[in-house]
């Protein structure tokens, strides 16, 4: 009797540790994550199906296009990550990328000669220069890039245009200061392709690179202008005018945009995500009648995903009151709000505009007043391309004509670029339309629909019981009693080893290794040796103890261990 | 049993030598083991997808296709999984896919609730990653999540409060060293296969050589030290691409000529085996008469091709060996050895090698002295007498310019200086070129015009100017150019009869002074009799 107790005592204690030891209560399934339509019919079920538009037209598909960017960057630029490319390797892309090149043959004359002044000879003529050159050009640059990142691209006449972004690339370029010397700098590297249809298939035609900060120089000039009330007219200077005719924007006066910008302004709002009393990010907005605003659903999203709160404001800076959300719809990336204390009467929507037209974006790139940039269109399909770089945070905003009528609505999908995408105006009409005569129309208000679908935020469980014996023990190794003034919300002793989580409440004014700065010199006088220096990550060490010092989130995590 | 006892007593000594040394080993084995088992040890495992590194503390319970499931002797867990992206996520904002996992996870697990998200470079290749931090009052779970080409990783560690932080060091570890494996797109182009046999050349006594002499040049931006035999003479003075010579005394000649190439070496070992690499070679295999044609990989980045071929319109005999060197993968070192009415005797190619090559880059130093750039460069010309000279010059250039190299030009033959780099406008405002002409000055100046692209009606001759004690013909250009002001002029110093220094001083939007001309014109030169 005796016996069996001990054995099923011990299978039991077996049993558990086991169990114990190899349960993981967290869910995790990769397969569900991209397949789960439930998300937006889910939200979408939420709001009044009468507010609902037709299906989405079918897109064109794209994604044929963006892997020939994707391939010719490859070829471009070889392996990631710096891999050591042999010789063989590296000619076998040259020569696919020479092979990408558009070469229409070349018609001949009566006489049996080639026509070398037909248009086909001349871009032959036109893309033998460009694309290799491009080719060794990049090839000096010795680029080491880690991933493309986003792929984009615009259906032009008779082709498309693919812009391919990577970002903290590092590149060899000539040292001003030592011309005759090579200096490695980081930057973020934009590739521009135009390719063009030929006998079915499409080939490279032209292209072109940035790297330099311009395009970020432009963005915060025009920044700067908005945080100073100035209200300025922007064009960004970029190579696509070698290829676009822009004298449409030639023609735009300052008076004529200045019209547009007061007739407009009270139908254009800004919107603000905040969380801890700060803005995350912001966006624009317009009004289609006197009380309903239309936005970006992905902008929407990411502020009930990351926000606390959402405000608006006009550009008068008067704040406005959002009573909820009366509408989303997922697939054409569209949100409608009702908003409350405006002086608006909806914008007026004009015609899709044609290739090279010029084209104006009122917005902002601060969250803060509005600014006015000019451009012109250089792709409409089921969206309107322009010249117009824009960032993040002018998703939302409306594209003008030159009439000052609204034909497209901003979104982020190209943003840090020289080109900038628009939805088209059309399903904005049908939703101007719908809510025309719907003066008592029902909505959902922010905080409950955060609260249904992305309620997330917690705060830390404070574990930090320390047996005083050990506390003892520990306190004086870099005086980490008094040389640390910050909460301590997690303490652990187990195996001889002591964690200490500190949470750091003034982050936006101190890092978290900032806390740890007394400690660290302490730790110095006491002649703990410096194993390890990094920004987020320092080890000491003495013959006694081996002291890690993490930075994570807004902690700061502090292991000792005996040696 | 006796005889044992006998062995025993009579070799004790020894037993009990071997039986300690025994216990000894033992001993120490079984303490080295329990020392060894004790010590956290490096492990690895790579998959087609990913490389996976942690230390022995944890163990791969699971290392799927996709997945791999790491526990710890605590009970923490590391779930690695690496999803490919759809359509729909393959080009889109990284923000994007965070936006859906986060999304996910919470569905998914509503007692958890999110303590801390960062974006976060990950591992040691610093991907833009996303890390996302959970508790639920017993665990903490930290997500790790990053995107590379078309694949997503994400990272779980799940573990209690007792050891989240003490492990935390450890999983920061395996997440710096996982990796995905590069994927890489199949190129269209094949090379050509090289059919590699060993180089079979004959012997002549007469050109054979027994010792080799280093010799440089520089093209290109690179610069080559190479090895060619002693009884080769030098053609002319040309640094950029050298050519030596021995005469037969029967007539014929053996040529060698080195060069920098941007072509890879695969483009002309292509070009060699379609025969459009060499004029003679491609003529002899379209008519008919090569009677010999051989590739030898001697490495990976070096190759020989060998060629004979008889031309009978002319009843010569060419015996021609190239050595191609790989520098780069845009460039190439090649020699030729061209025999005429000649073989090439094998102590000839092994005389050649290539000994070292650098970037020109690399290779310069910035030699100040009183506040000038000290520079040397060197010519070769023939003078009145027909007998070969060269020039050293030694320059001093103020030490606000910079020298830089344009590719093109031979350092040894031309030196390029420029200063007041203006970054936004991304040209330099001020530019002096010394390099050294041969023939009349007209001819000169309208190489500087075509060179410099110079309207010819901008060209005003001033006359002849003296400058720290010497005398110069001197041109002026003063026109509009891109909404600058171009000033230049260009300067000719003659050494001898037809042999010129020229300088050509340009400056954009601020005219040129006698001081700054003074300043350019500082040089010793020194003429020497060429060997």
């Amino acid at each position: 009797m005796k016996k069996n107790l001990i054995i099923i005592t011990v299978f039991s204690i077996v049993f558990i540790y086991s169990v114990s030891a190899s349960t993981s209560t967290f869910k995790f399934n990769s397969k569900n994550i991209f397949n789960n339509k439930n998300k937006s019919e889910e939200i979408s079920d939420k709001f009044n199906s009468s507010y609902k538009l037709e299906p989405l037209e079918e897109d064109e598909q794209t994604n044929e296009y963006k892997e020939l960017v994707r391939q010719a960057t490859y070829y471009l630029l070889g392996p990631a990550n710096n891999a050591e490319e042999s010789a063989e390797s590296y000619i076998k892309r040259k020569k696919t990328f020479g092979e990408m090149r558009y070469q229409p043959e070349i018609p001949t004359l009566e006489n049996g000669e080639l026509d070398l002044n037909s248009e086909e000879a001349l871009d032959e003529s036109f893309t033998s220069y460009i694309i290799p050159n491009f080719f060794l050009l990049i090839d000096n640059f010795d680029i080491d890039y880690k991933q493309f990142d986003n792929i984009e691209v615009a259906i032009v006449d008779d082709g498309f245009i693919g812009v391919a972004t990577l970002d903290n690339i590092k590149m060899k370029v000539a040292d001003e200061e030592k011309p005759k010397e090579f200096k490695t700098i980081e930057a973020d590297l934009k590739l521009y392709y135009l390719f063009k249809e030929y006998k079915g298939e499409y080939y490279l035609y032209y292209m072109y690179g940035e790297y330099d900060n311009s395009l970020e120089k432009y963005n915060e000039e025009i920044a700067n202008e908005e945080y100073s009330g100035v209200h300025g007219i922007n064009l960004y200077d970029s190579k696509w005018s070698e290829l676009y005719d822009f004298s449409n924007v030639n023609k735009l006066t300052k008076q004529d945009l200045q019209k547009i910008y007061n007739n407009s302004k009270n139908n254009i709002v800004i919107f603000n995500a905040m969380y801890d009393q700060s803005s995350i990010a912001s966006a624009n907005g317009m009004f289609i009648n006197e009380d309903l605003v239309v936005t970006t659903w992905s902008y929407l999203e990411k502020a009930l995903l990351r926000a606390n709160s959402l405000t608006v404001k006009d550009a008068n800076d008067n704040y406005l009151t959002i009573d909820g959300v009366v509408t989303i719809d997922v697939d054409k990336d569209l949100a409608v709000l009702k908003v409350s204390g405006g002086k608006a009467n909806g914008v007026k929507f004009g015609t899709t505009p044609k290739v090279e037209d010029a084209v104006i974006l009122i917005s902002s790139k601060t969250g803060a007043e509005l600014s006015t940039n000019v451009g012109i269109t250089i792709s409409i399909d089921n969206l309107i391309t322009t010249t117009i770089p824009t960032v993040d945070s002018e998703e939302g905003a409306p594209l003008f004509n030159a009439k000052g009528e609204v034909i497209g609505m901003n979104n982020s999908n190209v943003i840090n670029s020289s080109i900038s995408k628009a939805y088209l105006n059309k399903y904005l009409i049908k939703l101007q339309e719908k809510f025309q005569n719907n003066t008592d129309v029902s909505y959902v208000p922010f905080d409950e629909l955060k609260n249904s679908y992305y309620v997330k935020y917690g705060t830390d469980k404070v574990v930090n019981n320390i047996d005083e014996k050990v506390w003892n023990k520990y306190k004086k190794i870099g005086d980490l009693e008094n040389s640390i003034n910050a909460e301590l919300i997690k303490v652990s002793y187990e195996d001889n080893v002591l964690s200490l989580r500190y949470k750091n409440n003034l982050k936006q004014f101190f890092g978290n290794m900032q806390l740890a700065s007394k400690f660290i010199n302490e730790l110095k006088n006491d002649n703990y040796e410096e194993l390890v220096n990094e920004t987020n990550k320092k080890v000491y060490t003495n013959d006694n103890y081996r002291v890690t010092i993490m930075s994570e989130f807004n902690y700061l995590i502090i292991v000792i261990a005996g040696v | 049993m006796n005889k044992i006892k006998e062995i025993l007593k009579k070799y004790r000594f020894t037993f009990i030598i071997v039986l300690g040394v025994l216990f000894v080993a033992i001993a120490t084995f079984i303490v080295f083991s329990i020392v060894d088992s004790k010590r956290i040890k490096i492990k690895n495992f790579n998959n087609s997808i990913y490389s996976l590194q942690y230390d022995s503390t944890w163990n791969l319970k699971e290392k799927e296709k996709n997945y791999a499931l790491l526990e710890h002797v605590h009970g923490a867990t590391i779930n690695i999984d690496v999803t490919s992206l759809n359509d729909e996520y393959l080009y889109t904002n990284f923000e994007n896919i965070i936006d859906e996992v986060s999304f996910s996870i919470l569905q998914d697990n509503p007692e958890y609730y999110l303590i801390g998200e960062e974006s976060i470079p990950v591992t040691a290749n610093k991907y833009d990653g996303y890390q996302l931090l959970y508790e639920n009052g017993e665990n903490e779970v930290l997500v790790t999540i990053f995107r590379k080409e078309d694949k997503m990783v994400t990272i779980i560690y799940e573990c209690s409060y007792d050891y989240f932080d003490i492990l935390l060091d450890s999983v920061k570890d395996i997440i710096y060293n996982f990796d995905l494996v590069n994927a890489e797109y199949e190129s269209t182009y094949n090379i050509v296969q090289l059919d590699s046999k060993p180089l079979k050349l004959g012997t002549n006594k007469e050109v054979a050589a027994d010792e080799s002499r280093n010799e440089d040049l520089a093209n290109r931006h690179y610069y080559v030290e190479y090895s060619i035999p002693s009884n080769f003479k030098q053609y002319d003075f040309n640094r950029r691409s050298p050519v030596y010579f021995l005469d037969l005394n029967g007539g014929g000649r053996i040529n060698i000529y080195a060069n920098v190439y941007t072509e890879n070496v695969y483009e002309i070992l292509d070009e060699l085996k379609i025969g459009s690499y060499d004029y003679g070679v491609g003529k002899a295999k379209e008519e008919g008469y090569l009677d010999l044609e051989t590739f030898t990989v001697v490495t990976d980045k070096e190759y020989i091709y060998h060629a004979q071929y008889t031309n009978p319109q002319y009843d010569s005999m060419t015996d021609l060996v190239y050595l191609i060197y790989h520098i780069d993968n845009g460039h190439t070192f090649v020699v030729k050895v061209d025999g005429y009415n000649t073989i090439i005797d094998k102590s000839i190619i092994d005389n050649i090698s290539l000994v070292k090559f650098s970037k020109y880059a690399d290779d310069i130093e910035r030699n100040v002295k009183d506040g000038n750039l000290i520079n040397e460069f060197k010519y070769a010309y023939y003078d009145v007498n027909n007998n070969k000279k060269y020039a050293l010059v030694t320059l001093y250039t103020p030490e606000s310019y910079a020298e830089y190299d344009d590719g093109f030009s031979n350092n040894y033959e031309a030196k390029k200086f420029r200063k007041n780099y203006n970054e936004d406008e991304m040209i330099y405002y001020k530019n002096v070129r010394y390099e050294f002409v041969t023939g009349t000055l007209a001819n000169s100046i309208e190489s500087v015009e075509y060179l410099y692209d110079y309207p010819k009606s901008a060209r005003k001759y001033i006359g002849v100017k003296t400058y720290n004690n010497r005398k110069y013909d001197v041109y002026s250009y003063e026109f509009n150019k891109n909404d600058k002001k171009v000033y230049s002029y260009a300067m000719y110093y003659e050494i001898s009869d037809g042999n010129f220094l020229e300088i050509v001083v340009e400056s954009i939007d601020s005219r040129i002074g006698d001081n700054e001309i003074i300043s350019l014109t500082k040089f010793d030169i020194d003429v020497h009799d060429m060997k």
